[in-house]
């Protein structure tokens, strides 16, 4: 009996002791589960759960605490049942790599809202009873809404007085209790009150950028509209607030990341952005000394990169060069040192040190974007080719064509410009041209044409959304997916595009390697522009309307395709294309070419602005072409001109040598730069190849191309040793135009443009951080086409024939059971009975 | 090792000789394809996630798992086996951890037969997460140690099956219920307390295997808390002796 004791004595113990160790371990684990977040082995598709190497980057070189919160609807979409958790476990991860600095608080919206508005109508009703009479004292707790920036230019919108306010709020719950039997006037006052400050929370959390969107949810039977919130605010030392509406966790990391950069960078990295098209600065006019510069057609891209980019607009004019902007930006650099150090930024010092550039310091830019170059001079060729040889990443946006959209290009039926860019030979030497007629595809983006609309029997205009086939949209198989550059961008559209012709021989000899970013969609064609068509039906009263070519006029810039009987698709042709490697330098060895002539202001204002005889100058090719008659043909002989000039110039020649008609196009375009009243008359007197100047350049009177006179005494031989560098070219000069990009809302594609250069510049400007993170997806799984029926198939085997089998398998085995079982007993009764 | 194999043999037997185990792997299959074909629509889906199979399994388990695991001990206390059982020479977690395998067995089985579900699915359907359908198996394994272990123990307080039914599943439910994130959040007013309880259901581990992750922690938890549970198993049948 003693060793039975001892015995359960000595299990029992053994058995305690083994549960206390595993219950230890457990709690252990429960406390430290945080911290091994870094065991786990993501075995998913996209590998999205592990946190990329230049996440865990950026965190850990957080230098200040972050603070984060996660504003989130109880109620989500089907497809966001997981969004709460899956992001609450980002946010912990990113928490514990970023040693804590990365703080998070996770608000269920609605809740704070009634928390709010619930303590704050207490409160109010509080301090109204201990003011007694003297209700001034409550102006301050009044829940006035809070005005948005764009009311305060509104004089109309006046904010309500506190005493408004509560007057008003007293008067309401005053009729509220006489209406209602089961309310007396003050719990109406706090409903109303309770009402009031919900308001305002929700409308300051608006303004921040926190707002509710509606998601429309489709199940086989019904449709649910759900108002949800899914905001996360981003918060770091004094800085302005960064908003992520946050919808998926597929780009959550990259856009947490984006925020983080954004928030804690101190320097931002440049970017140089060179607009061909971009008017010059008009000379001070002391009359309107507020007068702005004139506007980028780019501005909204700019606007969107400077967030995060020191943005530079460059234009690759004499005192504004490449090496220019690098001094301007070492000097920027060494202030913001001087202020760092507690020194005066501002302190005088030798600027001789700066003008000295090492080879390294070209890469304080970290892109350069040349965007819609149109007509450049040697020197501006120079200084491109140069940068992009110096092994700075560079964009350009490119093409032969670009179209009018503004207001007043719908009007005109959307007048195409014919562009002379002056890159093409510099181009063709690395292995890259430019196609010379306008794509168009049955893929399309829309566009708001005028259209005539039938309105009570009235025949009257109207602007509507229409798809329009120059409007190249590719998508799908069309965008390479497996690049960083076009990853997540599933739609685009490249409007007025020529495409892009790839020269494999001269890229290989040059040792550049290529890769197609984007390509031409299937049910594309191409469509050759006659820049005269159109010249006789100009109207000599209205110079602006009639003449030159339009999309509107052309039926195969606008309409679709029919596949089954239009046999002249063409073959895939690039419309974007990412090249690396050392960029010949075209220059090597021949002078620099010297920077032009520049028209001078009289009274000394700016360069390229005023005085239109200035600009008539003999030794400018540029006004001599718009003169007429036969000298303006001459001038304008592709032969002479710059290298590079497009094909149609020879057309132009011809054109102006028959008779030399207006330039159409010049006008709209000219229109929309507001620079209409210097270049119509220019133009109408000209009456020459205009077509090929743009309305915009012509007000400003850019420097023409470069004279191959140009002055030797002085020119220097180029040299540069080219270094590994990287370049995109883009065959729509449109696609980043404010003007396209304003239909984002309506259409995707315009979105995913913005999207697509944000991509590069990141690449280019954050030294791949970003990109590497942008690399990752989530694949959405889709049905394959044809399968309605087969889904039905599979619910029927997994939902009847699956069990049937089973229940067959155990109804066989029963009976096979029962036999055997019967079997026996005649076995064992006719054993016992022989026996 | 023997002794655990025969009452493994005598166990699976056991189940397999009487309807009770195919009228749970039928029932079981056809629930997980009802939910995940009829009232998920999979068809109709815009974005058809195969591992959506699997979204409602902790609480199907806390469910089925009761009715393979009742009978384990409640069985024999009731038909007075058990005190044959403990008079034979094997020791008692023997006969612990051949009646847990037993059951466990039971389970994958189950698990195998809800297979032709996703592979089928998959027939039909583009970009198939393969790594996640996988792991999401292997959470399903893990978690289902856990919920057995927990069972079998409960079996051994009662005589009545039912009983033993019941108190496992109201048990299992709530185990499967810490995690869940609204539970979670509401724990979490109390300095964080939902995240900390989290971790000791099944959910939140589970839900790591889902998407597609292998957490050694996840394997480390269903490996504590099973010892855990067939050591208490094992100190109640080995108390009836005495």
């Amino acid at each position: 009996m003693a060793d039975s004791k001892q015995y359960r004595m000595k299990f029992y113990q053994t058995s305690i002791i083994l549960l206390v160790l595993v219950a230890i371990v457990l709690v252990f684990l429960g406390l430290t589960a945080d911290r091994t977040s870094r065991l786990k082995v993501d075995l998913s598709r996209d590998q999205v759960y592990s946190v990329s190497p230049a996440t865990v980057k950026i965190l850990k070189n957080l230098k200040d605490k972050i603070d984060v919160e996660y504003y989130y609807s109880k109620k989500l979409a089907t497809f966001q049942v997981n969004l709460l958790r899956d992001t609450t476990d980002m946010f912990e991860e990113f928490r514990r790599l970023s040693g804590g600095k990365f703080q998070y608080r996770v608000i269920d919206f609605e809740e704070a809202v009634d928390d709010f508005a619930a303590s704050k109508a207490d409160e109010y009703l509080r301090k109204k009873e201990e003011a007694g009479a003297d209700e001034s004292k409550l102006d301050e707790l009044e829940p006035i809404p809070p005005q948005s920036p764009m009311s305060l230019f509104n004089q109309r919108e006046q904010p309500p007085t506190p005493k408004q306010v509560r007057d008003n709020r007293a008067r309401l719950a005053s009729e509220i209790a006489k209406t209602s039997k089961d309310r007396t006037e003050k719990e109406a006052y706090r409903d109303l009150l309770y009402k009031e400050f919900r308001e305002k929370y929700e409308q300051e959390r608006q303004l921040e950028g926190i707002s509710a969107y509606i998601y429309t949810e489709r199940t086989g039977s019904s449709v649910q509209q759900i108002e949800m919130y899914s905001a996360i605010k981003l918060d770091y030392i004094g800085r302005q607030s960064e908003v992520i509406l946050h919808r998926s966790m597929e780009s959550l990391e990259y856009e947490l990341c984006h925020a983080l950069v954004k928030l804690t960078t101190d320097t931002k990295p440049s970017v140089a952005f060179f607009d061909g098209g971009k008017p010059a600065a008009p000379p001070f006019d002391p009359r309107n000394p507020m007068q702005r510069p004139p506007m980028s057609e780019y501005q909204g891209i700019i606007g969107a990169l400077s967030g995060l980019f020191n943005m530079q607009e460059t234009s690759l004019k004499e005192g504004d060069s490449i090496d220019d902007l690098v001094v301007r930006i070492k000097k920027e650099m060494a202030r913001k040192e001087r202020e760092a150090r507690g020194e005066d930024p501002y302190a005088e010092e030798d600027e001789e040190k700066y003008k000295e550039i090492q080879p390294a310091d070209y890469q304080l830019i970290r892109c350069f974007i040349v965007a819609q170059p149109q007509n450049l001079n040697e020197r501006q060729i120079y200084e491109i080719n140069r940068a992009v040889s110096l092994g700075i990443p560079t964009v350009f946006l490119v093409s032969p064509y670009t179209m009018d959209v503004s207001e007043a290009g719908m009007r005109e039926g959307f007048p195409i410009q014919v562009m002379r860019p002056g890159l093409e030979e510099m181009f063709r030497k690395w292995g890259i041209s430019l196609g010379d007629e306008m794509i168009a595809s049955n893929e399309m983006g829309i566009l708001n044409v005028e259209t005539p609309v039938n309105l009570f029997g009235r025949r009257v205009m109207a602007s509507m959304l229409r798809p329009i086939a120059c409007v190249v949209a590719p998508w799908g198989d069309a965008i390479n997916q497996e690049s960083a550059y076009t990853n997540r961008v599933p739609l685009m559209v490249f409007p007025a595009a020529a495409g892009l012709k790839v020269d494999e021989d001269a890229l290989k000899k040059n040792s550049l390697e290529h890769e197609t970013l984007v390509h031409s969609p299937e049910e594309s064609w191409k469509v050759k522009i006659d820049p005269f068509a159109g010249m006789g039906q100009r109207n000599p009263f209205m110079p602006s309307q009639g003449g030159g070519p339009r999309v509107l006029t052309e039926e195969d810039l606008v309409q679709r395709k029919n596949p089954e009987s239009f046999r002249d698709f063409m073959p895939e042709t690039p419309l974007a294309v990412a090249l690396k490697g050392k960029f010949p330098f075209v220059y090597e060895g021949e002078s620099v070419p010297s920077w032009p002539k520049e028209a001078k202001e009289p009274g000394g204002g700016d360069d390229d602005a005023g005085d239109w005889s200035q600009v008539l100058d003999a030794d400018d090719p540029l006004p001599a072409e718009e003169a007429s008659g036969p000298e303006a043909a001459d001038a304008a002989d592709p032969a002479e001109a710059e290298p590079g000039t497009m094909p149609f110039a020879v057309e132009e020649t011809g054109a102006a040598e028959a008779g030399g008609t207006a330039a159409p196009a010049a006008e709209p375009a000219g229109a929309e730069a507001g620079a209409v009243e210097p270049a119509e008359p220019a133009g109408a007197e000209a009456g020459a190849i205009a077509p090929a100047e743009p309305a915009g350049a012509e007000a400003a009177a850019p420097p023409a191309p470069a004279p191959a006179a140009a002055p030797e005494e002085a020119a220097e031989k180029a040299h540069l040793e080219p270094v590994e560098g990287r370049v995109i070219v883009l065959s729509s000069v449109d696609m980043l135009k404010d003007q396209f990009l304003r239909y984002n809302r309506q259409f995707q594609g315009y979105q995913m443009n913005a999207e697509f250069i944000n991509n590069i510049v990141d690449l280019f400007g954050l030294d791949d951080s970003l990109a590497q993170i942008r690399r990752k997806t989530i694949s959405s799984p889709r049905f394959k086409s044809d399968t309605k029926n087969t889904v039905r198939w599979i619910q029927a085997v997994n939902l009847y024939l699956v069990p049937l089998v089973i229940a067959l398998i155990g109804l066989g085995r029963l009976v096979w059971r029962r036999q055997a079982s019967e079997s026996y007993e005649r076995d064992f009764i006719r054993r016992q009975q022989s026996s | 090792m023997k002794n655990v194999w025969t009452i493994y043999r005598r166990e699976i037997a056991a189940y397999f000789n009487s309807p009770i185990a195919y009228i749970i792997v039928v029932l079981f299959v056809m629930i997980l394809s009802f939910i995940f074909f009829i009232i998920n629509d999979f068809g109709g889906q815009t974005q058809p996630f195969i591992r959506g199979y699997f979204t409602l399994l902790p609480w199907v388990f806390a469910i089925f798992i009761p009715a393979v695991t009742m009978r384990l001990w409640a069985e024999e206390m009731r038909a007075g086996t058990i005190e044959l059982l403990m008079t034979m020479p094997i020791k008692s977690w023997e006969i612990v951890v051949g009646k847990y395998l037993a059951a466990y067995t039971v389970i994958l089985i189950c698990l195998l037969f809800t297979l032709p579900a996703p592979l089928l699915a998959a027939t039909a359907v583009t970009d198939v997460d393969w790594g996640a359908l996988f792991t999401t198996y292997v959470g399903a394994a893990v978690i289902a140690s856990v919920y057995i272990a927990f069972g079998a123990w409960i079996s051994t307080f009662t005589h009545n099956q039912i009983v033993a039914l019941l108190v496992s599943m109201i048990v299992l439910l709530v185990v499967s219920f810490v995690g869940f994130p609204p539970f979670t959040l509401y724990l979490n007013r109390l300095a964080g307390l939902g995240n900390f309880l989290s971790w000791f259901g099944t959910y939140y581990h589970f839900q790591e295997f889902s998407r597609g992750l292998l957490n050694p922690v996840g394997f480390i938890y269903a490996g504590s808390v099973t010892v855990f549970f067939l050591v208490l198993n094992n100190m109640f049948v080995e108390g009836r002796k005495y």
